[in-house]
C-alpha cells in the first residue's frame, strides 16, 4: 500500500469457499465480507493506521481518505 | 510523538497480518486500552476529533478547563488518556467504534488472512494460524 503501510483483510471462513483439498479458498469474483486493518510500520513493531481501508486525516471536521478498493 | 507502545514484530513471515490478528485478541480479550494505544496518533486524533464534533456539548463541559478544542483533542488522543472527559465519554464511543468497524463485523466467527502487499502471501488457511501470546501491555 506504501512505505510501511500494509494492508490486512480479515475474512470470516464461513464467507469462503472450500478447494477439493478442503483449503479454504476466495473464489475468483466473489464478495464476502471483510475486515480490513491498515498497518503502519514502525521501528520494532507495528501500529494500526486505519480501520476498513481508509486513513486518516485529522482536523476540523476530521476526514477520511480512502486508500484501498475492493480488489486489493 | 514517540509511538511508545507497539504490536510486536511476531514473525518474519508476514509479520502485518500477525499483529493485526494481536491487535484484533486485545479487543476481543476487552483490552480497550491497549488496543486504542497500539492505533497510530493520527487515527486516535480523529476518533477524538470526531467525538467532539459529534458532541457540541463537550465545549462547554467544565472539565475542559479553558482548553482549546485542539488542545482537548490533544489531551484526549494520547496512548493512555488522563483527561476527565476521556472516561466521561470519549472512551465509550470510540471502543463502540473500534468494535463497531471489526469484532461486530466478525461477530465471533472463526477468521481468515489475507496480505495484501505480499507477492507470495499466506496460502488460504494459514490466517488460521493466530500468535498465541497476548501483545503488549494490558
Amino acid at each position: 500500500m506504501g512505505p510501511d503501510l500494509e494492508l490486512v483483510r480479515i475474512f470470516p471462513n464461513d464467507q469462503l469457499g472450500v478447494d477439493k483439498s478442503g483449503d479454504l479458498v476466495f473464489e475468483p469474483g466473489a464478495l464476502v465480507e471483510a475486515v480490513s486493518l491498515l498497518m503502519a510500520h514502525r521501528p520494532g513493531g507495528w501500529k494500526v493506521a486505519g480501520l476498513g481501508g481508509w486513513l486518516p486525516r485529522p482536523g476540523w471536521p476530521p476526514q477520511y481518505e480512502m486508500i484501498t478498493q475492493l480488489e486489493d | 510523538m514517540a509511538d511508545e507502545f507497539l504490536l510486536p514484530h511476531f514473525s518474519d513471515d508476514n509479520p502485518a497480518a500477525y499483529a493485526a490478528m494481536a491487535w484484533l485478541r486485545l479487543l476481543e480479550n476487552n483490552r480497550f486500552p491497549s488496543a486504542w494505544a497500539a492505533l497510530t496518533a493520527d487515527l486516535r486524533l480523529l476518533a477524538v476529533q470526531d467525538w467532539i464534533v459529534q458532541n457540541p456539548a463537550v465545549e462547554d463541559h467544565p472539565a475542559r478547563a479553558g482548553m482549546d478544542r485542539d488542545e482537548l483533542a490533544a489531551a484526549l488522543s494520547v496512548e493512555v488518556p488522563t483527561h476527565p472527559l476521556w472516561e466521561h465519554g470519549a472512551a465509550m464511543v470510540a471502543e463502540r467504534g473500534v468494535r463497531g468497524v471489526t469484532l461486530d463485523v466478525l461477530a465471533g466467527r472463526r477468521v481468515e488472512c489475507r496480505f495484501a502487499a505480499a507477492a507470495d502471501g499466506p496460502r488460504p488457511g494459514a490466517g488460521a494460524h493466530l500468535p498465541q501470546r497476548s501483545a503488549g501491555r494490558g
